[in-house]
């Protein structure tokens, strides 16, 4: 009755290989139903998100597992289990073990997502299932030699971990499609997104052509950042890449205190606030809308340095100043109020520097280093952050618009891809400044102008739906909230099915990755941030820290002129 | 009663169908016991004995009680000599396999016995090979009757006693009569508690 182990027609099976069970319906778009071998699987050895290969007749098919169900040919099984019969006790067990695997079997759901032709060239490459395989096919857990075909590397591609529960394995990413569009890391607090995330940016730098600008909140990526959960520190970018990683600080004291020395030091000057920055940051400082908007009133009034005189106006001059510019005095007085407490960002300068806050950067990146930004204290601050990252994007953005420009016209060359990476990104791209902010007009704007963005959060249902949808590649560890979980599926094809692998993520040390730069969605088990990664991304095992080891004579030149002539 | 052997010759067959074979015993009270597998004929076919009937020879002819005055059977049936000769065991069983030149197989064979046929008690070893598969398991479950279910029961326990490991002998069957009966919840349960226990 049973079939044998392993259509071995094709000797493409390893022999040996314990089936799970065969297809016994389902269809492409819903994914396939596969019922369990009891003999030989059990619902308990099965975990949603790993994954399993279809031996189909001509092709051999990947897919995850999304689901595991319970399931019996008849109803009477569930209304009278055996233990529950009187005089069954006494049987050893035996209906219980007849009845399991026959009438009252395992079920899985999987969604098929790659296929591969067999019985062609050694080499067959695995492409996008467009079929699914016939009735009865056997599934097989997928071995080492599957992912490797799934998983392909190529040049540029990035091991990232593991697949769920095959630890001898590796996911592969395509760094240069994750460049390509904008990307979306999400996790609630403590899931190891900022691991993630570093350890995507550390791919970027080794890897690709393309450059980054970090947002550092938290001074987390830049020289060095906390394992929390080991109680250790974890080195940042710029240890892994001292050559190629150059950081700036809004905050030199909290920089030196942590034993970093920072590339240069960015100040921005009132006169480059613009009214836009205000709407933007509506949601931190807390104001109206009326509120907000009257800045736009106030910097009509007074032109280019609106907002250092506004600051320095006395509470009777701002009633004055209602009146004579015809706003709503209460909104006026909030506005002033809320921007008073900006008196404590020490990087806010008195005098004009026109681009200089956004020109050091710039310039660092054209030359193809990856700037990261500290914001030391200030990243306490969500206005601060949301202030300064707003406003350099803003600036860059003009500048790649401009090249970009040029370049199509025949004059320059093309700037390089840009990668921006801000953390908090839902209060940057709420749907309702999503419109108006750089970092909305980037993401929809996609690779227009080589600049793409890789967003780190903690609550995607607050970003604009617009934008998630635009992200080419997400990565998402657990999540808590419902609705962060069909945000971060957004858009996203097999919503429904991801959904369950999505909600049954470990709460630490697991992601589900989908999009462009991964062949078919995967949960993988990010790999190790230590002393192996490190001499993977080229530093040595055991290095000096602290020190700038692999700095180059270009380096040491532009060290030596910064700290001859420092840049402020 | 009296006990029979594996092996033993103990009736002819005096009706056959496609299906059903009605043999009668050489001695009465010497039937094969319900759910036994017997061999029929040369080349052999193989029924499972689903119905036993002890009964007058003479239909014509009831049975009147003659142990009034008597204290034990014993004594009735020595008072009476003649009865040995007026009595008669009958039974039916139900073919589910036969032998070929590829070996013994489930199903039916084209053609049912020979009047006449010997019907042997099989013995362990037909019985296990027998065993090998269950998908005579169909013909005896098409029965539908407490009788046909008992005999399932029976034959299985037989051919478990001939394995080395029964119970997982009897897992395996079980499973079998569950996948038959899957539409069936409440006969798979009284059969299987019959089974299993």
């Amino acid at each position: 009755m049973m079939l044998a182990d392993g259509f071995s027609s094709n000797g493409s099976v390893a022999a040996g290989r314990r089936r799970l069970g065969q297809v016994v319906g389902g269809s492409l778009s819903r994914g396939l139903d596969v019922r369990l071998d009891n003999s030989r699987a059990r619902t308990e050895d099965v975990a949603v998100g790993s994954f399993v290969t279809i031996q189909g007749r001509s092709q051999r098919y990947f897919a995850v597992v999304t689901d595991v169900e319970l399931r019996a040919v008849d109803d009477g099984v569930r209304h009278f289990p055996p233990a529950l019969e009187p005089g069954d006790i006494d049987d050893g067990g035996f209906i219980a073990e007849v009845i399991a695997g026959t009438v009252a079997y395992g079920q899985l759901s999987v969604m098929p997502g790659m296929a591969v032709s067999i019985g062609g060239p050694q080499q067959a490459i695995a492409e996008q299932a467009k079929t699914i395989p016939e009735h009865f096919a056997p599934v097989y857990p997928a071995s080492q030699e599957d992912i490797d075909a799934v998983f392909r590397a190529h040049e540029g591609d990035f091991a990232l971990g593991s697949p769920q529960g095959m630890d001898a394995s590796l996911v592969r990413l395509d760094l240069a499609a994750l460049a390509n569009r904008s990307v979306g890391v999400f996790g609630a607090s403590g899931t190891g997104k900022t691991f993630l995330a570093r350890m995507l940016l550390a791919g970027l730098v080794k890897q690709t052509s393309a450059v980054s600008l970090i947002f550092d909140m938290e001074s987390e990526y830049g020289w060095q950042g906390q394992d929390n959960d080991r109680g250790r520190q974890v080195k940042g970018l710029k240890q892994l890449f001292p050559s190629r990683v150059v950081t700036f600080t809004l905050d030199e004291e909290s920089s030196r205190r942590r034993g970093a020395t920072p590339d240069g030091v960015v100040r921005i000057g009132y006169d480059e606030v613009e009214p836009a920055d205000i709407e933007v940051l509506r949601e931190s400082l807390n104001l109206s809308e009326v509120a907000a908007a009257t800045a736009w009133n106030v910097a009509r009034h007074f032109k280019e340095r609106w907002l250092r005189e506004f600051m320095a106006l006395s509470a009777a001059d701002v009633g004055e100043l209602a009146g004579e510019i015809g706003v709503n005095l209460s909104a006026l007085q909030t506005l002033h109020r809320r921007l008073l407490s900006w008196e404590r960002f020490g990087f806010l300068a008195d005098e004009s520097q026109g681009n200089a806050s956004a020109g050091g950067i710039i310039e660092q990146l054209e030359r193809g280093n990856h700037v990261v930004l500290e914001f030391g204290q200030y990243g306490r601050n969500t206005a601060a952050y949301v202030l300064v990252s707003n406003l350099l994007t803003r600036r860059i953005h003009e500048t790649w618009v401009r090249r970009k420009e040029l370049a199509d016209g025949g004059r320059g060359d093309e700037p390089r891809p840009l990668v921006i990476f801000v953390e908090e990104a839902h209060k940057f791209l709420t749907p309702d400044i999503a419109s108006q902010t750089i970092f909305g007009t980037i993401a929809r704007e996609l690779r227009k102008y080589n600049v793409t963005l890789m967003i780190v959060d903690q609550r995607p249902s607050g970003i604009d739906s617009e934008v998630m949808s635009q992200l080419g590649t997400r990565l998402s560890c657990a999540l808590n909230d419902d609705r962060d979980m069909n945000a971060v599926l957004m858009g996203a094809r097999d919503t429904g099915q991801l959904r369950n692998v999505l909600a049954r993520l470990d709460s630490k040390q697991q992601a589900l990755v989908f999009g462009h730069a991964v062949p078919m969605p995967v949960v993988v088990r990010p790999r190790d941030y230590d002393e192996t990664f490190y001499a993977e991304m080229g530093v040595p095992s055991g290095a000096m820290v602290g020190t700038a080891l692999a700095e180059s004579d270009a380096e040491r030149m532009q060290r030596e002129i910064n700290e001859l002539f420092p840049p402020e | 009663m009296k006990e029979v052997r594996p092996g033993q010759r103990l009736a002819e067959v005096t009706a056959s169908r496609t299906q059903r074979v009605e043999a009668q015993c050489y001695r009465a009270h010497s039937a094969p016991p319900l759910g036994s597998l017997v061999r029929i004929g040369s080349p052999p076919i193989y029924a499972v004995v689903l119905e036993i009937r002890h009964e007058p020879l003479d239909p014509t002819r009831p049975l009147a009680p003659r142990g009034a005055d008597l204290e034990t059977e014993e004594e009735l049936y020595a008072a009476n000599p003649q009865l040995d000769a007026v009595l008669t065991t009958r039974f039916t069983a139900a073919i589910v396999g036969y032998r070929d030149s590829a070996g013994i197989r489930a199903g039916l064979p084209s053609l049912p016995p020979d009047l006449h046929s010997f019907v042997f008690l099989c013995d362990a070893g037909d019985l296990s090979s027998f065993g090998g598969n269950f998908e005579w398991l169909r013909l005896l479950l098409e029965e539908r009757s407490p009788a046909s279910d008992t005999a399932i029961a029976n034959l299985l326990r037989q051919a478990a006693d001939t394995k080395t490991d029964s119970r997982k002998f009897l897992i395996g069957a079980g499973k079998a009569l569950a996948v038959e009966l899957s539409s069936e919840p409440h006969r798979m349960r009284a059969l299987l508690r019959e089974v299993g226990g």
